[in-house]
């Protein structure tokens, strides 16, 4: 969406329903989408997209709203929900259970990864910190641009620029460690 | 294979290359799941809007568009109302229905008239416009309307009597409830699943909506809905339509056109609440009846009305019947509605009374302190299914029963009445036994009501089985503060509970906006030991099983004998499979050598288990110790 128009939205929604409910239109399967790959559970899904929501007409409607990146935003909302809904899920489970348990995320991670043609890229991609994993799949698999990114990690777009650059020599090194250890 | 490019950027490129198709890769292989289901969609989105504030128009005057998009004839309808099979509703949101209306202005022809338009302004008739085109003065066809103030002020107490006369006069004239808005006479007190078609436009139905002579109320699969009428209500089950008809609080109208309901009836003297299904018409001289309207034969339908409290006549063609309480009445109805053979008239059995929408009924009634009538014997204890009163079976039933579940039963002690018109009612609280932790999961439905973040709780409130327990005063196990939580996972120390969850409201004092029903949660006993398993070889190509029974109060289906290879330790808990399933009672158990699983010279584990479910999962209430056998020759 057209940022101009995106923000125009914003401040119309805060009185206005069918602006709201445009910008509801554009993001719904957007973040349904971005919560599913992580949950992969079509309820949960629905449950933190409705959380999303309820979150984003509350928000609009303050004064104090920053007026940025709604989407970015969205997602970062997103985001924090599947990481609570991760962890709440988890005080359910033993301890045995719980070393076994995935980071949230891990499940997109394993839906790139499994999309990669190379073995040793596919491990590379593993083994490297959660941060960097995070960025790369929300970059390549999520298909966030950079503002939206921005929002979601809270970085300006410079900072992201490096971390990016950052996350894919990391990748590389890791691959070229891959390669050495197959050999 | 992996060849290393010649600058670190080329490398960097070509690596972000990869991972950009292998998203577009992912994201291809999931993109069918990872679309909203529309349904949901719709709600969420009418939910949300709804939430908005009205629009605000620049005179500050709120439009009000017009009840049903013009043109709309309204949906095919079968006799007496009913809609036709099939006929689909779409979810509408607010703003789809401006929308709509101004695409129809669109497509309308000239005699149209007066439109709405999203624009929220009057436009002119299209004979006018032609003209105000013509004329070049399309303002002056605007409408302006003024308010006129009289420049002469009369005395003020001139004033007071000429209104008190007016007000009397048309009281006389068309009575003080016409002149004196009065509250709305009818509402959603319960609403679950459940929508509300107005006109061509279906919302969900919300807790506390006025509802309005005409309006149509489906509840969905998993649904439930109560409407109170003045001070008469109707609970309506899970796959049923309700048309309200006729909302005076004194002469209640309503057709039943699909389903269950469960009618409430409290008029004053001279008053009638009367249900229509097709051309038969229920009407009560008492205060509690049931109708199940339901599919019957290839086309057509079954109607029974149950007199549960007091009289209930029915009347139609060629028909008028009166059953006195504890009676039922059954008719049929051919594919058009034409009543079709003789009416069933006939008491009101235990069976009929063994049913979980009565019951259901009988527990909301009796909480609310309401005259039971017929599903007063719905109140006794009953034993088979309560484990802690379950007589030891001294010999095994004829037929056992395949999943038996503790039901709720109501507590004996006197406890808070909450009137009909109280919290939601959120059904059931399912309990599940988790036999891999030992914990045990409450799950129930959303609450969909008002919800004030940091302010509004899930309680998972419990008191010992003899007790209803409410929020404050009983201790609880979980407090969750988001609406999306209603699931809770914990162990729960032995004990024999009643539980239920209750949304409870602090944004103003506390108050329960919601509850479920008060299930009941004995926690389960340790597997108790039934010594060993033995194994009679006597007879070639047979090998007989024995063990001693169980003889615990819990209830169980069957027992399982589980075998796995040398070293399983086999359960059926943990997915073992089974030689034989012998029923309650029996302590032993023939198998004939070669069948499947017990293959000559097989070397195997196996044990007995009794196996029962409680909290909808298998549990092991009793086991053999583990016999380690070697299968012997055929015969």
């Amino acid at each position: 969406m057209d940022a101009d128009r995106e923000r125009e939205l914003v401040v119309r929604a805060r009185e206005d329903c069918a602006a709201f409910g445009e910008l509801y239109d554009f993001y719904l399967s957007r973040i349904y989408g971005f919560i599913f790959r992580r949950v992969q559970d079509r309820s949960v899904a629905e449950d933190l997209t409705s959380m999303t929501f309820q979150r984003a007409l509350e928000n609009v409607r303050r004064a104090d709203f920053r007026n940025e990146s709604f989407g970015g935003w969205l997602y970062r909302v997103a985001s924090n929900a599947v990481v609570d809904h991760t962890r709440r899920d988890r005080r359910h489970v033993s301890l045995a259970q719980m070393s076994e348990e995935e980071e949230p995320g891990d499940m997109a991670l394993d839906a790139l990864a499994a999309a990669l043609d190379r073995d040793q890229l596919r491990r590379a991609l593993m083994s490297l910190p959660a941060g960097q994993r995070e960025l790369l799949v929300m970059r390549f698999y999520d298909d966030l641009d950079t503002t939206e990114l921005c929002a979601v990690l809270g970085c300006s777009r410079e900072t992201l620029a490096v971390r990016q650059h950052r996350a894919l020599r990391a990748l590389r090194a890791a691959v070229a460690r891959e390669s050495i250890d197959v050999a | 294979m992996w060849r290393d490019p010649a600058t670190e950027r080329e490398q960097l490129d070509g690596l972000a290359a990869e991972l950009i198709e292998a998203g577009r890769i992912a994201r291809a292989g999931t993109a069918r799941r990872e679309i909203p289901d529309r349904k949901y969609s719709a709600e969420l989105r009418a939910s949300l809007v709804r939430q908005m504030p009205a629009l605000r128009t620049v005179d500050g005057l709120a439009p009000v568009p017009p009840t049903r998009p013009l043109g709309w004839v309204g949906p095919e309808r079968r006799a007496a109302g009913r809609p036709q099979w099939g006929t689909r509703r779409e979810w509408v949101a607010d703003d789809d229905i401006l929308r709509l209306q101004a695409d129809r202005q669109e497509d309308a022809g000239p005699e149209a008239g007066r439109r709405w338009e999203a624009g929220r302004r009057w436009e002119p008739f299209a004979g006018e416009e032609d003209t105000a085109q013509e004329t070049s003065h399309a303002a002056a066809l605007r409408p302006a309307v003024r308010w006129h103030m009289p420049v002469r002020v009369m005395p003020a107490r001139w004033v007071a009597v000429g209104l008190a006369a007016s007000l009397a006069i048309a009281s006389l004239m068309y009575g003080a409830v016409s002149i004196f808005p009065t509250a709305p006479t009818a509402t959603a007190q319960e609403a679950v699943d459940a929508t509300l078609t107005r006109g061509a436009v279906t919302t969900p139905l919300a807790v506390g909506a006025e509802l309005k002579s005409g309006d149509l109320i489906e509840v969905g699969a998993a649904g439930q809905a109560t409407i109170a009428v003045g001070k008469s209500f109707v609970r309506l089950a899970a796959g049923s339509e309700m048309q309200l008809d006729g909302l005076d609080p004194n002469h209640v109208l309503l057709s039943q056109l699909d389903g269950r309901a469960y009618h409430r009836v409290s008029v004053e003297e001279g008053g009638s609440y009367t249900v229509m299904t097709a051309d038969v018409e229920w009407t009560a001289k008492g205060t509690a009846f049931d109708i199940d309207r339901h599919p019957w034969g290839s086309d057509g339908e079954e109607v029974r009305g149950l007199a549960l409290l007091d009289d209930l006549s029915l009347s139609g063609p060629d028909l008028s019947e009166s059953l006195g309480q504890g009676r039922s009445a059954t008719i049929r109805l051919s594919g058009s509605d034409a009543l079709e053979g003789d009416t069933t008239l006939a008491p009101i059995t235990a069976d009929t009374l063994a049913d979980a929408w009565l019951i259901r009924n009988a527990e909301l009634d009796h909480l609310a302190g309401l005259d039971l009538g017929e599903l007063a014997a719905l109140m006794t204890p009953t034993p088979v299914i309560t484990p802690t009163e379950a007589p030891p079976q001294t010999e095994p039933p004829q037929q056992p029963t395949p999943t038996p579940k503790p039901t709720p039963k109501p507590t004996p002690k006197p406890t808070p009445k909450p009137t009909p018109a109280g919290p939601t009612n959120l059904g059931n609280l399912s309990i599940v036994y988790l036999a891999e932790t030992g914990e045990y999961k409450f799950s129930w439905v959303k609450h969909t009501g008002s919800w004030t973040e940091g302010k509004t709780y899930y309680k998972l409130v419990y008191e010992t089985w003899d007790a209803i327990p409410a929020f404050p005063g009983s201790p609880y196990w979980a407090c969750l503060e988001s609406r999306y939580e209603h699931t809770w996972i914990q162990e729960v120390p032995n004990g024999d509970y009643s539980v239920r969850v209750q949304v409870i409201d602090e944004t103003n004092g506390t108050v329960v906006r919601a509850q479920t029903n008060v299930v009941r949660l004995k926690t389960l006993p340790p597997t108790e030991a039934l010594g060993g398993l033995s194994a009679d070889l006597s007879v070639p190509g047979r090998v007989t099983f024995s063990w001693t029974g169980y003889s615990g109060e819990w209830p169980y289906s069957y027992y399982k004998l589980v075998y796995g290879p040398a070293g399983s330790n086999p359960s059926y808990l943990t997915g073992a499979s089974y030689l034989a399933a012998p029923g309650v009672g029996q302590t032993s158990v023939t198998i004939e050598v070669g069948a499947e699983g017990f293959a000559p010279g097989a070397e195997l584990d196996l044990r007995i288990q009794a196996i029962g479910y409680p909290y909808d999962s298998a549990y092991a209430f009793a086991q053999t110790t583990v016999l380690m056998f070697t299968v012997p020759p055929s015969a």
